[in-house]
């Protein structure tokens, strides 16, 4: 069984949901299942009289480990308030540390988050940071203990696929130094999940791509399999791509009714 | 006054608990940040509240 490690915990999926945008928790938790995910994001906010969201999703997200974001923090102290929060609210230690000062690209801030990410850890917090694709950055947060690291692939919710390919590359090859890489944010389709995993990376974070196609359900079946696929054609051990052509049939005993060769 | 989720309410000399239960908050649903002290909601400290204290009552929403 191919399975992996998020701290102390085995998991089967690859596949972590964010249970954003659905449009209702009936769908989200069908498209849970259909992604077969074992862990999913939440967001904390304040109470208000009238704001759809809370009511019934603690039930709606029976049997999966909860991930609660510090999405909203744009600083290392907003994210700590965040993250406490989160804990206090869910009992659960791991959190995903996103510190976001930039509202219009959404790209996570490197200083807050490896500065949030010390407090966090120090206070006992499993952290699963999303960051910028910066094996420098990564390595320093993988020194200091985080369960994962999770660079982004584009913007989130942009649906531009793997655009920081080459960097992600980077990650693939330092894998030994590293603990789990998550590829969080940007994917639009299933193939760019199944891209990441060939490059041997250990996961994909989705949400928008799901949650905002005509079909959730189906599109969550259909990352479920990408990644699975992804992940078994990595562990195949893919051929080198060539100079040229190689043909598959032999060269010879060709029938064409000459001579024979 | 108290602050509650950015709003100035008059809740001094009523318990935490008290406050949150006359506003209809569903205890078993949130996480409360009394002066940066984070709390389950059923967990809540024996807490008379004071003039100028900041309380930030929270639930889980859905988010990616």
């Amino acid at each position: 069984m191919d399975t992996w490690k998020v701290g102390d915990t085995e998991l089967k999926s690859r596949l972590i949901l964010g249970s954003g945008k659905f449009k209702d928790f009936e769908v989200m938790r069908e498209a849970i299942r259909a992604a077969g995910a074992e862990v999913v994001t939440v967001a904390i906010r304040r109470v208000e009289a009238g704001m759809p969201g809370h009511v019934g999703l603690l039930e709606a997200l029976e049997g999966v480990r909860l991930l609660p974001n510090t999405a909203g923090a744009k600083t290392a102290e907003e994210a700590l308030r965040i993250a406490r929060l989160g804990r206090a609210l869910t009992g659960e230690r791991w959190v995903k540390l996103e510190v976001i000062p930039d509202p219009t690209y959404l790209l996570p801030d490197p200083v807050e988050t490896l500065r949030a990410a010390e407090r966090l850890l120090e206070e006992g917090f499993v952290v699963l940071p999303y960051m910028g694709p910066d094996l420098v950055l990564a390595k320093r947060l993988a020194g200091m203990g985080t369960a994962t690291v999770m660079p982004l692939a584009a913007p989130i919710g942009s649906g531009w696929g793997v655009k920081t390919r080459a960097l992600l590359e980077l990650f693939a090859r330092e894998k030994a130094s590293l603990p789990p890489v998550v590829v969080d944010a940007g994917l639009g389709l299933p193939s760019q999940a199944a891209e990441v995993m060939e490059m041997g990376l250990d996961g994909v974070l989705v949400n928008t791509a799901i949650a905002e196609a005509e079909d959730p359900v189906a599109m969550a079946e259909a990352f479920r399999l990408a990644v699975e696929a992804g992940r078994k054609a990595y562990l195949a051990g893919p051929m080198r791509p060539r100079e040229g052509a190689s043909p598959s049939s032999p060269p010879q005993g060709i029938p064409l009714g000459g001579p024979k060769a | 006054m108290v602050w509650l989720n950015g709003e100035a309410k008059p809740l001094e000399g009523k318990t935490l608990k008290e406050a949150l239960e006359e506003l209809g908050v569903e205890l078993s649903r949130v996480a409360v940040l009394l002066n940066e002290e984070a709390y389950p909601g059923r967990e809540l400290p024996h807490r008379v509240l004071r003039e100028g204290d900041v309380v930030e009552v929270v639930t889980l929403m859905q988010g990616g």
